[in-house]
C-alpha cells in the first residue's frame, strides 16, 4: 500500500525534480524489497548512470554496465544509510563498478586502437558536424587515463581528491591527466 | 609558448594553484598571447563538460534488471496483481470489480482538480497493472508465441479478450476526449501524467492484441488478458465516474 500511495505522490510531479524525501522514501522501499520503488529510483537515475557508462567505457558497454550498477544497487541497498542522497550514493556506486571494470575495458579497446591513434584522431577536426557530437566523440577517443580524470572532474564535478582515491594514484596524476585530457580536446571545439 | 607555464594553465583555470604560483601565471599570460589564447580554449572545454546533456538511453534496461535480481522483481507487480485480480481493486482504495461504479455527481462546470487528481491515480493504476501485465505476462507469451517447435495447447476461442481490448480501446479513447474538453483548466502536469498513461495503457493493450493474434489459441494469454482487462475496465469506469463523464 505504501508503494502505491508514493506512486500516487509522483503523480503531479515532475520527474526530474523528484524531492529528495520521496527518493528517500523509494530508497527504503527499495531496500525492503519493494522492486517498483527501485524501478521509480531506476527511471530517475538510469540516464545520468547510462551517460557516465558511455563516457567511461563507451558506447558498447555502456547498457550493460549501467544494467550491472543497477543489480549492484539493488544488492547494496541494505548498505544505504540515507546519509546522503541516493542518487549520490548511487552514482559512487557506478563509479566504483565501472571503474573496477576499467581494466578489460581498456585491454579490449587497445587491441583496436593503439595510444599514438587517439592522439591523431582527437587533434583531427571535424568539419561541419554538430559541435556537442563532436564533443562527445573527442571524449570516447582519449587516452583511458585521461578520460576518466575528464570525465569524472570536468563533468560530473569530483574533486582530484576524490578522483586519486577512486583511481589509487596521487593528486598530481590526475591533475596530469586533466590537463591532457583538456589540451587534446581544445582541437574538437576549433573546429 | 612556454611549457613551464602551459602545464600549469587548467590548475590556474581551476584555482588549484598556490598564491605564489597563481602570481606567477599571471604575469606570464600578461605578456604571453598564445598562452592567453591557450587558457581560452582550457576554459571553454571545461565549460562545454559541464554543460553536457546526459544522453537518454536508447534502450530499454529495466527488464534485463529485473530478470537479475531474483523473485522480488516481480514482487510488488505480484502484490498488485492479487490485488486487482484477487480481492479487486479496492484493495488498492477503488471500487471492486463487479460493484457498480459510483458516479459523483455531475459538475456543471467539467472536472475539478480533486477529480482529475483521483482520476490521474486510477489511471496510473490501471498502467501499473498493465505494463506490469505486458511485461512480466507478455514477454514469455510472445516468445512463446514466436516458437515455431511450440505444441499449441488446443483451440479456445479468442473473440472474448479481442472484444475486451476493443471496449478498453473505445473507453480510452472517450476519456482521451474529455481530457482535451478540459485540458485549458488543469495542471499541465496533471494532463501530462494522464496522457502518458493513456500512452502505456494503449500500448500495452495493442501489445496483449497482436500476441493474440500470433498465438489465439495460448490459454496463459487469454487468461491474463481477460483478467487483467476486466480490472481495468472496471478502473477505467470508476475514473470516468470520478470525472462525472
Amino acid at each position: 500500500m505504501s508503494a502505491t500511495l508514493t506512486w500516487q505522490a509522483t503523480l503531479t510531479l515532475d520527474q526530474s525534480a523528484l524531492p529528495e524525501s520521496l527518493e528517500t522514501s523509494d530508497a527504503a522501499l527499495a531496500a525492503r524489497g519493494d522492486a517498483q520503488a527501485f524501478r521509480r529510483l531506476y527511471e530517475e537515475n538510469v540516464d545520468r548512470v547510462y551517460a557516465l557508462a558511455r563516457r567511461m567505457v563507451g558506447f558498447d558497454h555502456a547498457p550493460e554496465l549501467t544494467q550491472d550498477v543497477f543489480v549492484r544497487a539493488w544488492q547494496k541497498l541494505h548498505t544505504f544509510r540515507g546519509e546522503a542522497r541516493f542518487s549520490t550514493w548511487l552514482h559512487r556506486l557506478a563509479v566504483n563498478l565501472i571503474l573496477s571494470k576499467r581494466a578489460s575495458f581498456a585491454t579490449e579497446r587497445a587491441r583496436f586502437l593503439g595510444d599514438d591513434e587517439v592522439l591523431e584522431r582527437i587533434e583531427t577536426r571535424p568539419g561541419g558536424r554538430e559541435h556537442s557530437v563532436d564533443f562527445e566523440k573527442g571524449i570516447a577517443r582519449l587516452p583511458q587515463g585521461a578520460r576518466m580524470v575528464f570525465v569524472l572532474h570536468d563533468v560530473e564535478g569530483y574533486r582530484h581528491e576524490e578522483i586519486a582515491r577512486f583511481l589509487g594514484v596521487t593528486t598530481g596524476t590526475t591533475k596530469a591527466q586533466l590537463h591532457r585530457a583538456r589540451m587534446l580536446l581544445r582541437g574538437v571545439l576549433d573546429a | 609558448m612556454s611549457d613551464r607555464f602551459t602545464e600549469l594553465l587548467s590548475d590556474y583555470l581551476d584555482h588549484d594553484l598556490p598564491h605564489g604560483e597563481a602570481e606567477a601565471v599571471e604575469r606570464h599570460l600578461a605578456g604571453c598571447a598564445e598562452c592567453r589564447d591557450t587558457l581560452a580554449a582550457l576554459d571553454s572545454v571545461k565549460t562545454r563538460a559541464a554543460a553536457l546533456v546526459d544522453p537518454p538511453v536508447p534502450t530499454d534496461l529495466w527488464a534485463g534488471i529485473a530478470s537479475r535480481i531474483g523473485p522480488a522483481g516481480s514482487s510488488s507487480a505480484s502484490f498488485i496483481r492479487r490485488a486487482l485480480a484477487v480481492r479487486g481493486p479496492a484493495a488498492m482504495g477503488y471500487a471492486g470489480p463487479t460493484a457498480p461504479a459510483r458516479r459523483l455527481p455531475v459538475r456543471a462546470r467539467g472536472w475539478g482538480v480533486p477529480q482529475w487528481a483521483a482520476a490521474a491515480a486510477a489511471f496510473a493504476v490501471v498502467a501499473l497493472g498493465l505494463s506490469w501485465f505486458a511485461q512480466d505476462r507478455l514477454r514469455p507469451v510472445l516468445r512463446q508465441a514466436a516458437d515455431p517447435t511450440r505444441v499449441s495447447p488446443g483451440p479456445i476461442e479468442a473473440s472474448t479478450a479481442s472484444f475486451d481490448a476493443t471496449r478498453i480501446e473505445t473507453e480510452i479513447g472517450q476519456l482521451q476526449q474529455a481530457l482535451a474538453r478540459g485540458h485549458d483548466k488543469l495542471d499541465p502536469k496533471t494532463v501530462q501524467v494522464l496522457e502518458e498513461n493513456l500512452r502505456i495503457i494503449q500500448k500495452a493493450t495493442e501489445d496483449a492484441r497482436q500476441a493474440l493474434r500470433k498465438d489465439p489459441a495460448n490459454r496463459d494469454l487469454q487468461d491474463y488478458f481477460t483478467a487483467s482487462v476486466q480490472s481495468k475496465l472496471n478502473l477505467v469506469r470508476r475514473a470516468a465516474a470520478l470525472a462525472g463523464v
